[in-house]
């Protein structure tokens, strides 16, 4: 236990740790009239996260709330050193980069914060996916995407120029881990099917 | 779980989403966002950080509260500023007395909306503005708290705009009123003195070299 004297100065490490994350955009437009330009960053994602996994526990009574919303919370946060790389049409040399920072990333973590070891131990716990807590809540990462760019009309898919199927795919590949998500996917992917103009290839036709 | 609910539950979620979420993630609030003064930050940016950071106070000051609840206390603390957007401890004596009513009739707007399909919306922001248990208390403290550690690591930018008096009177009386609010957890005070008497020290710097770059431009 800290003593408030001592601790005020690692909770301004902390702050400026937070501060960090919400300073990683990530590759997707967030809905905002104001700024057209706007990208969601990583601590908004965390907490859409955090909120919508907490909306549907309620449907799901075996799995555990708190640690689902813990997951939820701290998921991304290797990405505070390693950065946000975009998910689709990634390469496997790419993928085995990303691996190779967020390995270093939490590393570099555990050596920085001996002192907040719930924090490393919830990322080391959630990557290994081996409840399935864990496996829910990376299984709805993989959907957030999807309810944005569909809110939106798909406009990160046309910035990018993504194509229908290789989003689809990207996403029937990760969702298997949970099979509650994996449910709830089957409806957002018909979505995606019926979805007219979302994709640049609607237009092109 | 069938098709019609999966069906059913997807439109829920995006209503959440788009109703709720979006609108509150948009709210800017009266606090100078760190690495960019020029903008505010956002209701999403700061609900993130306070439950990160009081799920760290909790652990380090070994409280020993429930940190489940205190996670789903900070996600909805400030949720009915989706509706009823931020009102910054400076704003006038008349705009913070409507404040209460304002943010009452987007309770109301919610609990409308989320009666049914996700009633622990409205039930945790009640028992959260009702402080029915330690953890609301908690939460409601460090919120009151996290805004001076947020200026400090922002180096006081746009302190001049803020608090100009070079005597500190309006700055200490926010302050007086924020502790006033940390008294809901007496146990957060030690801390809370300890981080503004810093924050005291450096106001003094701050205001300065704000001064300074007004005389030079």
């Amino acid at each position: 236990v800290s003593k408030p004297e001592n601790l005020h100065h690692r909770l301004l490490e902390l702050q400026k740790l937070l501060f960090d994350f919400t300073q990683i955009d990530r590759q997707i437009f967030f809905p905002d009239d104001n700024r057209q330009d706007r990208l969601e960053n990583d601590a908004e994602h965390s907490y859409s996260l955090a909120m919508a996994v907490w909306f549907l526990s309620q449907h799901f009574p075996h799995l555990d709330r708190d640690k689902m919303i813990r997951y939820a919370l701290i998921h991304d946060f290797v990405e505070v050193h390693a950065g946000d790389m975009q998910a689709i049409g990634r390469t496997e040399e790419q993928q085995k980069l990303k691996q190779k920072r967020e390995d270093e990333a939490l590393k570099k973590l555990e050596s920085e914060w001996p002192d907040f070891s719930e924090l490393t131990t919830s990322i080391t716990t959630y990557e290994a996916l081996n409840d399935p807590e864990a496996n829910f809540v990376y299984a709805l990462d993989k959907l957030m995407p999807m309810l944005l760019n569909l809110l939106s009309e798909g406009k990160t898919w046309k910035k990018y120029d993504f194509k229908r199927s290789v989003v689809i795919k990207q996403k029937d590949d990760k969702v298997l881990v949970s099979k509650e998500v994996n449910e709830l996917w089957q409806a957002y992917r018909q979505m995606i099917l019926d979805a007219k103009g979302h994709f640049n290839e609607d237009t092109k036709a | 779980m069938g098709k019609q609910k999966s069906t059913a539950l997807m439109h829920d979620l995006m209503e959440l989403y788009a109703d709720l979420l979006v609108p509150f993630m948009n709210v800017e609030r009266d606090v100078p966002y760190i690495g960019q003064p020029s903008r505010s930050e956002t209701d999403g940016e700061h609900t993130f950080t306070l439950a990160m950071l009081a799920i760290t106070i909790n652990e380090q000051l070994g409280f020993g509260l429930d940190d489940g609840l205190i996670s789903r206390y900070a996600l909805v603390h400030d949720l009915v500023e989706a509706h009823a957007g931020d009102v910054s401890i400076r704003a006038s004596d008349a705009e913070l007395a409507k404040k209460a009513d304002t943010e009452h009739e987007a309770y109301l707007i919610i609990q409308k909306q989320f009666a049914k399909k996700a009633a622990w919306i409205p039930t945790l922001i009640h028992s959260y503005e009702a402080r029915t248990d330690r953890e609301a208390c908690f939460v409601y403290a460090v919120d009151k708290m996290v805004v001076g550690l947020a200026r400090m690591v922002g180096n006081g930018a746009r302190w001049m705009e803020y608090y100009p008096e070079p005597d500190g009177s309006l700055y200490h009386r926010v302050v007086a009123l924020l502790r006033q609010k940390v008294e809901v957890f007496p146990e957060l005070l030690e801390l809370f003195d300890v981080i503004h008497d810093e924050l005291d020290r450096r106001r003094v710097e701050y205001l300065k070299r704000d001064s300074n770059q007004q005389s030079k431009a």
